[in-house]
């Protein structure tokens, strides 16, 4: 057994990314203890740099294919665009909140999710089953504690609801995991696809690919494993909500990416079939439930389950073009929902509610914010021109060339149910004028608040006008 | 033939004192007796001539998770006793459920075929786990160490009380 | 070794399921975190059995039990900062008194 490692033979650059995001989460703790209260406010610009240190720095290593430290770690173009769609998304929120209480010390907090993000990134490469389980625990930890930061009732019951699920689900995945170091003595992905390949399938193999499915499930709230999601939608601090609803699923897809092709190559109509199974599950609860709520954010939360049936598809397809078309529509989707949690946020700044209600009249406040809202809206639907359209189109195309039309045409009358809460939306802010007596005055909105919303809202029609501007790069 | 005595007779307290944790009905006594199920857990570890495991076990396990659970447990200044509200119904399903599903697992274990090695088990498991975690595992190993961290600033920020 | 592999794992899956059931019906959030632990061990226990009867002379399985030794310790540790946060609010760590609880 190799019980060397040779420093010099570590090819540093492809961890970079990642080491800055440790770097500046650990500045941004030191600074929580170190700066003045007055101070402290700098610190979300100096997350909002490491952000985008990282993201440059991902840049530079955007080709890299390299694996590191004995197979633990693996850069390939896969993990290096849902890191890039990580970073971006997180920038977005850091940027929203820059002049947004956060409720904890804003060390605090920039730091968890610069622990989260750390998370979502490592096992974005993982190669490994050990680093994939830690990487994960990596990222719901930070998660559990920033939704119960804001310490009110509904808070702290969403995150023991979230813990309790989660922990549940690991140790689901945990026994799966087990089960695969059986079956091969590794827990190396690629070295546990030479270890199966050619041999008859195990019975044990199967039952470990079905765990792995509720484990990972759980992370990217796909039915029957959602229940978490619309709480912590709906019960965290909106900062938080909007980080969740983005980032840290990027790392569950890519895993479930790059582990199920390799380590269950020899199921995979098996798992393809499961994947299938959860993506109809998904959509169609999370957008018949979704049609009933009456609180904005736990109706972003219902479609957010909606959207992972989309996702889903991808991965029922299970070709390479059917990942790229997820990783597109994953994109898509995070930005729009991101977008939507960042115009409630801009809303309860103002002391406004989150139910349907309260965006009566809301055109008038505030006719920007409302347009985009109206936007990301219709993203979420799959309106053409806007890149929700795009998203689905490249999505529903491949099920159908993968002979899964009745997907594809499930795919379709899922997004015309979810018509109808969407535009529920859409129609209080421009239709519906606030109860009586109540001025409509404008709404003031922090500056990094509108910008981001404003980049986002940008983002979306570009890329569902020009949508070969982001294929090329990932390189479709 | 004394291996297998040790197997069953550890199995036994294992599997009762797993069932007493589940089914106790004081909050103290669950923790207490949940102890002695991971001390045997860690006899099994010396038995799978896993020395290393067997003793962070004990220390890990039985020296830490278990004294912050009693912490947990007395800043939570409740009735220690707690009832199970679970109709009779639900009860019956659940066991049933979890018997078959034990059953369904013991099945899938005797029908795969696992590729065993006779090959002899490393006898200094120590220094071997020493050299791994610098080796081969250093970078699990680092990211673990931010784990904690995150959790060490975490618990703190959740568990501290709100000053006003 | 004159257990035979199938026996660990027997003994792993059978008291994995009384962790399972501890999930399942047990409404207090300690317990629930307790039954978990029972799970968590009947995985590290197929981990080091597996370890040593694949591969006795590696020490994967057994690196792999150590780390989730150090992942549960930290589950433990956030989890019971949440149930003592939640007990401030609610006073109350029973499953039943929180509101949105509605599985």
């Amino acid at each position: 057994m190799n019980l060397t490692i040779n420093w010099s033979q570590v090819n540093w650059l492809a961890l970079t990314p990642e080491m800055i995001i440790l770097g500046f989460s650990i500045i941004v703790l030191l600074g929580e203890l170190f700066l003045s209260k007055t101070s402290k406010h700098m610190l979300g610009a100096v997350t909002l740099v490491g952000l985008v240190a990282s993201l440059v720095s991902l840049g530079y290593i955007w080709n890299l294919q390299a694996t590191e430290f004995n197979g633990m770690f693996s850069v390939d173009l896969t993990a290096n665009v849902l890191k890039a769609i990580l970073l971006v998304t997180t920038a977005l929120v850091v940027l929203g909140v820059l002049k947004v209480n956060v409720l904890m010390g804003e060390g605090e907090f920039f730091s968890l999710l610069l622990f989260s993000v750390l998370g979502t990134m490592f096992m974005a490469s993982s190669a490994d089953l050990i680093m994939l389980f830690i990487a994960l625990e990596l990222t719901v930890l930070p998660s559990y504690i920033l939704t119960a930061s804001k310490k009110t009732r509904q808070s702290t019951e969403a995150a023991l609801k979230y813990f309790l699920l989660g922990m549940i689900s690991s140790v689901i995945l945990l026994y799966g995991m087990t089960l695969l170091f059986g079956l091969t003595g590794e827990t190396n992905f690629a070295a546990i696809a030479g270890k199966l390949a050619g041999h008859p399938i195990q019975p044990a193999l199967v039952a470990s690919m079905l765990m792995i499915v509720v484990g990972l499930g759980f992370k990217i709230a796909a039915v029957p494993f959602h229940f978490w999601a619309p709480d912590v939608y709906e019960g965290s601090p909106i900062p938080v909500a909007s980080y969740l609803a983005a980032g840290p699923k990027a790392g569950g897809f890519a895993a479930i990416i790059h582990l199920f092709p390799l380590a269950f190559g020899v199921v995979a109509p098996a798992w393809a079939g499961v994947f299938a199974i959860l993506a109809v599950a998904s959509m169609v609860v999370g957008n018949l439930v979704a049609l009933s709520q009456t609180h904005v954010r736990r109706l972003l939360g219902y479609s957010a389950v909606a959207h992972t049936g989309y996702l889903l598809v991808g991965l029922a397809v299970a070709t390479k073009l059917g990942y790229a078309s997820l990783i597109f529509y994953f994109l898509v989707y995070s930005l729009a929902a991101l977008g939507a949690f960042l115009v409630v946020l801009a809303l309860a700044e103002r002391g406004f509610g989150e139910n349907l209600k309260d965006f009566a009249g809301f055109s008038r406040r505030a006719p920007m914010l409302a347009l985009a809202m109206a936007i990301f809206m219709f993203s979420l639907v799959g309106v053409p021109p806007f890149a929700g359209f795009m998203g689905k189109l490249y999505l529903f195309r491949e099920a159908v060339r993968s002979d899964l039309i009745w997907l594809a045409i499930v795919g379709v009358l899922n997004s015309v149910i979810s018509f109808g809460y969407y535009v529920t939306v859409i129609r209080q802010m421009y239709l519906v004028s606030p109860s009586e007596g109540e001025a409509v005055a404008r709404m003031q909105v922090s500056k990094p608040l509108f910008a981001s919303i404003m980049i986002i809202m940008a983002a979306v029609i570009v890329l569902g006008v020009y949508p070969n501007a982001f294929l090329s790069i990932i390189k479709l | 033939m004394i291996e297998q005595v040790i197997f069953f007779a550890l199995a036994a307290v294992a599997i009762i004192s797993a069932i007493a944790v589940v089914l106790s009905r004081n909050l103290f006594h669950a923790v207490m007796i949940l102890g002695g199920f991971l001390l045997t857990i860690a006899g099994f570890y010396f038995l799978l001539n896993a020395d290393f495991v067997g003793i962070m076990q004990v220390f890990v396990y039985v020296g830490g998770v278990i004294v912050v659970m009693l912490f947990g447990i007395m800043l939570t200044p409740h009735e220690a006793n707690i009832t199970n509200a679970a109709k009779l119904q639900q009860k019956l399903g659940t066991y049933i459920a979890v018997a078959a599903l034990i059953g369904l697992l013991a099945m899938i274990f005797i029908r795969t075929t696992f590729i065993t090695s006779p090959a002899e088990p490393v006898k200094d498991t120590v220094s071997l786990a020493g050299k791994l975690f610098m080796t081969n595992y250093v970078l699990p190993f680092e990211v673990i160490s931010v784990l904690l961290l995150a959790a060490l600033v975490g618990a703190i920020i959740v568990a501290r009380k709100e000053e006003h | 070794m004159n257990v035979p592999l199938e026996w660990w794992l027997i003994l792993s899956a059978v008291l994995f399921g009384i962790g399972l059931i501890g999930v399942l019906l047990r409404r207090n959030a300690v317990m629930i975190l307790l039954s978990v632990e029972l799970m968590l061990n009947a995985s590290n226990l197929n981990l080091v059995a597996f370890s040593r009867y694949i591969t006795p002379n590696l020490a994967s399985g057994q690196m792999f039990a150590l780390f989730v030794m150090a992942v549960a310790a930290a589950e433990v540790a956030v989890g019971l900062a949440i149930i003592l946060s939640i007990y401030r609010n609610v006073r109350s760590v029973d499953l039943d008194d929180f509101n949105i609880f509605r599985w």
